[in-house]
């Protein structure tokens, strides 16, 4: 409620001491507390230069602003910064179907502290390659990808099956692949046997992957995100790849 | 410009009651209505925003179970995993001018049935065979009936082939003949934004749709999880 002086201050008389001294304590009280925000605010008067300004962590790579969190990063395909895979941790069962195991892939990870509930929406593209599959039968393995994330000091990982895209191994494709796996060359079950050069093959494999995905209502608390790959293959990695995180508060 | 006015007595003045009232008269007239000229540059934070939805609102609609959707028309058709669940996200709201509605969609594509990619500019049957396509359309009404238009479109083909006329999948058979690699299993995005250019309050966004379609009705087009997420960027 807006500011009211206690006392008048009459035009003739004595001027009474507790009469201005009223007034300023009172006046005190509302500038230091007492401002409402629905009432004392006129509306449709704020423009964007109101807002707090964007707030740089460059540690942690985010953008703070009123609205929510912006943060990501990308790379291009240069070999240091590629984010491998491997398959070396069950590589007596490298193509088992039941026994995931899920890697987290390199810059493809931020962690983000929620102030309050907010609405997440994460974009992700990248390109895929898996390049070395000697333990099994030639032939397309396919490599899961799946955004997943922890919360807090909750290590469970919750993915999020938005994102379930794939990563299919390059290898000579004259017959069809293993049973098992998702087949990239659908019904037929295989590509041509009659004239397909390899490069045609290797570029129909190595494909950019992209997805967006959102996640409405995460509650406050601390999330780490990644990219994760189920590897059927002993060396994949994503090359070129970018991933955007941007919090909506709610 | 002052907001609040103090006047400036010397030595001797005598002061009379309405000047004294003045300041806190003032303030007075002042704080029943605070606007950008008595705040600071930067004063509000996340925690003066009230909540919930006073800034962006996101919309969205997600599928993200296995269960295919047969895409065989060659006019656009809405995506539907599951029935009667269409791909559609829910707006219902009335945008104000020059208001900003982004749409973000993915989603995986299945093992495609292709029986012919015909790939060239040739009138078919040696047409563009090979090519599906997706929209994403924005229904709205201005207080009369719904109407549809497009926020984009966006194209894609079932195998790697370079044009030509002569390189297709027979139908003889079904199988790849001095064709591309057959493509699935792969993942589509897209994004779009969409500007309203009209006057507040009199239009209404009602939903908006993930459409496919082939070019060919004997291919077939499998679509399994996609979403489409819309934020509303609020003036």
């Amino acid at each position: 409620m807006a500011y009211s002086k206690p006392n008048t201050i009459p035009n003739s008389g004595v001027l009474a001491a507790d009469d201005i001294k009223g007034n300023d304590e009172e006046l005190k009280e509302y500038v230091n507390q007492n401002i409402n925000g629905s009432t004392d605010y006129g509306t449709n008067v704020f423009g964007t230069e109101e807002f707090q300004l964007g707030d740089y962590q460059p540690i942690t790579n985010e953008y703070s602003f009123v609205s929510g969190i912006a943060t990501g990063g990308q790379v291009i395909d240069e070999q240091v910064d590629r984010g491998y895979w491997t398959n070396t941790i069950k590589k007596a069962r490298l193509n088992d179907n039941t026994l995931p195991v899920w890697t987290s892939i390199y810059e493809t990870s931020p962690a983000i502290y929620l102030e309050r509930t907010a609405d997440l929406l994460i974009t992700f593209g990248a390109t895929s390659v898996s390049a070395v599959q000697t333990v099994a039968t030639t032939g397309f393995w396919d490599t899961t990808l799946k955004l997943a994330y922890t919360k807090d000091d909750d290590n469970e990982l919750i993915f999020v099956e938005q994102s379930r895209s794939y990563s299919f191994e390059e290898a000579g494709m004259t017959s069809a692949g293993p049973s098992g796996n998702v087949n990239p060359f659908g019904p037929t079950g295989k590509p041509s046997s009659g004239g397909d050069e390899n490069p045609e093959i290797r570029n129909g494999l190595r494909r950019w992957i992209g997805w967006s995905v959102i996640l409405r209502g995460l509650q406050p608390g601390h999330y780490k995100f990644s990219v994760y790959a189920n590897a059927k293959v002993e060396e994949g990695y994503l090359g070129a790849r970018q991933f955007k995180a941007e919090v909506f508060y709610t | 410009m002052p907001i609040v006015k103090n006047n400036l007595f010397e030595d001797g003045d005598v002061p009379t009651g309405a000047e004294l009232n003045q300041p806190y008269d003032d303030v007075a007239t002042a704080s029943g209505n605070i606007d950008s000229e008595n705040t600071a540059d930067n004063w509000i934070t996340i925690a003066h925003v009230r909540n919930p939805g006073a800034l962006n609102q996101i919309y969205d609609f997600v599928y993200d179970g296995n269960t295919a959707d047969d895409i065989t028309s060659t006019s656009y058709v809405t995506i539907q995993n599951v029935a009667p669940n269409n791909s559609e996200v829910a707006l219902n709201y009335s945008p104000d001018q020059f208001e900003i509605l982004r749409v973000e969609c993915s989603g995986l594509v299945a093992n495609s049935d292709v029986e012919q990619t015909y790939d060239s500019g040739a009138a078919p049957p040696n047409g563009d065979r090979n090519y599906y396509a997706f929209r994403l359309a924005l229904f709205y009404n201005d207080g009369g009936p719904t109407t549809q238009i497009s926020l984009g479109e966006w194209g894609y083909s079932f195998t790697t082939m370079a044009g030509g006329t002569s390189r297709y999948l027979t139908t003889s058979n079904g199988l790849p003949q001095n064709t591309g690699v057959p493509l699935a299993y792969q993942t589509f995005q897209f994004s779009a934004v969409y500007m309203y250019p009209g006057a507040s309050g009199f239009r209404t966004f009602e939903k908006i749709e993930l459409q496919a379609k082939v070019n060919y009705s004997g291919n077939t087009l499998r679509i399994t999880r996609n979403n489409i997420i819309a934020v509303r960027a609020r003036r």
